[in-house]
């Protein structure tokens, strides 16, 4: 899968895109020389607060925006100044602006409608999204008068019916409660590996990214921060915001003491010393923010092995863990998620002294 | 006792003394008159302030007078057609002034389209008086066009209204979906905008219908010799003496008006 992953095409590819609302004083830059290669059949997901600029981009590579600078190719075709209604990319909208004066069959058959598809083509195709959305039962439904749910699986259809090269959903999902969140994010996963369809998704849910994606792009202030695959930008995050964002992550103050070829060694306040990778160039003497993964360390009762030292302040038990919060020697808050095993319950206490242990392989540098 | 408390705290003007009485008060007045010139429409004696009992005599020769045939017609045919082409108008400009980027001194033709409301209408007749008096001299026509002209003019601002509120409450995205989805602008519109502002178009035409229907002022001065409407005729007729056959024909225009303002909230609503 992932060998496959490497030779396929790409589908989307963004190009050094800029884009600036309004004029002189007014402008705001919403996008700032984006980079991106999304690859064919891939679950692509943009992830970011809102207000990063993944809406805009989204908007760009639909069609509804065209760019300050750069360009956008759907495959070979430079598609940066078609309208949206000559590119072969559909798009889920957030609120699903569904067509209220026609039945759910009737918005399905829109798009396959302007493209002077014929009759009989239309009704078949339609007939087979419908199924594939299991909606098939309701199609002669008005818009209003079907659930939420339902109205999100009728926009998912119309966007698909035309068979898009690429679908576009802008965060499709929000609006739907929890379950049916969760239900729809499985669908969505079928029906992209049924349809085998590129899938450009946004959202602002890191958990969504990443249980969805095969890659996601971390966006913030109009910037591409990371690209990667979801355990990638998990477990290694190159920027703070990243790490933050996506997770929750313990920041750490080391100083560089020496440099080979590929490793650096850091040394913690402590004085414990490390070796981990060099991803850039760094020297002797500089100052360096690592992140740690809560639940990638251990505590224990043994104080002098331990990589840190801190007092228990509190802790919350939360069935298949137990989240510690622990002041450390220098004053600076740690957090620890600690799996639960039976039997072992009851180790620490608040107010208790603790040791946190660090595995070098858990230990992220970040860029400043 | 707490619903008790919250509800005392809220200004509750239904419950201010004499409120009931007032409101009764200014519905009699409002339309006491109106319902005794529809009663006195089926009066059958010849005096408008006595009773002799019911009667649709009146109706009977209100309908048969050529002069009413003739001037009815007249105001229809002008009510259509100003009508028509107020809406017409009426939707362009309200795409014009929704459905574009924002640019300078739109707010300026929102107001500009709206000003009719605002000048008095002896004004306006005044000046559609002059002006079309020297077109008259120049081209020597005197037909029914100015009117027609008038009227759409007049018509306009309230056509745009409905047409304009209704524009501006429908979600926009359904337009960029219908362009996602392949359609051109003009299929966009055909396919979307249109069939979901029909309601607001009909209701337009219909408030423009009767609002060029009732016209008096501008109607009396550009008319030229032989033009009556239907309203300058009745009038015309006052100034004769008052028969109950005035009294029919306003009870049936009013009736036409009732029917036609119902139709506007009813496709408002929808």
């Amino acid at each position: 899968m992932l060998q496959a992953s490497s030779t396929r095409q790409i589908a989307v590819t963004v190009n050094a895109i800029t884009k600036i609302f309004g004029e002189g004083d007014n402008s705001v830059v919403a996008l700032e020389d984006v980079n991106l290669e999304i690859k064919e059949n891939e679950f692509f997901t943009l992830l970011g607060p809102s207000g990063c600029g993944k809406t805009t981009l989204l908007r760009l590579i639909a069609g509804f925006e065209h760019p300050t600078s750069g360009n956008i190719l759907l495959y070979d075709q430079d598609i940066t100044f078609l309208p949206p209604y000559q590119r072969p990319v559909n798009t889920v909208f957030q609120n699903y602006a569904l067509f209220p004066h026609m039945t759910v069959r009737q918005n399905v058959s829109f798009g396959l409608e302007m493209l002077g598809r014929a009759k009989s083509e239309i009704k078949e195709t339609v007939d087979s999204v419908l199924n594939l959305v299991r909606m098939e039962e309701l199609a002669n439904r008005r818009t209003s008068e079907i659930s939420g749910g339902q109205q999100q699986r009728v926009a998912l259809a119309r966007a698909l019916a035309p068979r898009p090269k690429v679908l576009l959903l802008d965060e499709s999902l929000s609006a739907l409660d929890y379950k049916l969140r969760q239900d729809m994010q499985l669908e969505l996963k079928r029906l992209q590996h049924e349809t085998g369809i590129t899938f450009i998704f946004v959202t602002h849910d890191q958990e969504e990214a990443l249980t969805m994606s095969d890659r996601l792009a971390v966006m913030d202030e109009g910037r591409v921060l990371q690209v990667g695959g979801p355990s990638e930008i998990y477990n290694y995050p190159k920027e703070r915001f990243v790490a933050e964002f996506i997770g929750d992550s313990n920041f750490l103050e080391a100083d560089v003491t020496s440099v080979n070829e590929r490793l650096v060694r850091i040394q913690f306040y402590t004085g414990k010393e490390f070796e981990v990778p060099a991803f850039r160039d760094m020297r002797v003497g500089a100052h360096v923010t690592v992140a740690v993964r809560p639940e990638q360390v251990t505590l224990s009762n043994s104080l002098d092995a331990a990589t840190f030292t801190g007092v228990i302040e509190n802790m919350v038990y939360l069935g298949t863990h137990t989240h510690y919060i622990i002041k450390l020697s220098n004053g600076s808050e740690f957090t620890a998620h600690i799996q639960n095993l039976r039997g072992h319950d009851r180790q620490f206490e608040i107010g208790g002294a603790v040791g946190i242990a660090l595995d070098p392989a858990t230990i992220q540098v970040l860029k400043d | 006792m707490s619903e008790v408390q919250v509800r005392r705290k809220q200004f509750a003007v239904r419950k201010l003394p004499g409120f009931q009485s007032t409101a009764v008060l200014c519905f009699v007045l409002l339309y006491a008159p109106i319902a005794a010139l529809v009663i006195y429409s089926f009066n059958a004696g010849t005096n408008i302030a006595l009773w002799e009992g019911f009667s649709l005599k009146w109706y009977h020769v209100a309908w048969q007078n050529e002069q009413v045939q003739e001037v009815t017609i007249r105001s229809f045919i002008i009510a259509s057609v100003a009508s028509f082409s107020a809406t017409l108008l009426a939707t362009l400009a309200a795409l014009g002034t929704t459905r574009t980027e924002n640019y300078r001194g739109r707010t300026a033709i929102y107001a500009l389209i709206n000003q009719p409301l605002m000048v008095p209408e002896i004004v306006t007749g005044v000046a559609l008086l002059i002006f079309f008096a020297i077109i008259k001299t120049v081209t020597g026509y005197h037909g029914l066009f100015y009117l027609m002209l008038a009227h759409t003019a007049f018509c306009i601002p309230f056509a745009y209204l409905p047409i304009r509120a209704r524009l501006e409450g429908m979600d926009i995205s359904l337009e960029t979906a219908a362009q996602d989805l392949y359609a051109t602008p003009w299929m966009t519109f055909r396919r979307i905008t249109l069939p979901l502002l029909w309601p607001g178009v009909l209701a337009g035409a219909m408030l423009a219908f009767v609002i060029s229907l009732d016209d008096v002022v501008i109607t009396e001065l550009v008319k030229s010799a032989g033009q009556d409407t239907l309203p300058t005729y009745m009038l015309g007729q006052l100034r004769r003496g008052v028969t109950p056959e005035v009294n029919a024909i306003s009870s049936a225009l009013l009736g036409v008006s009732i029917l036609l303002v119902s139709l506007f909230y009813i496709l408002r609503n929808r």
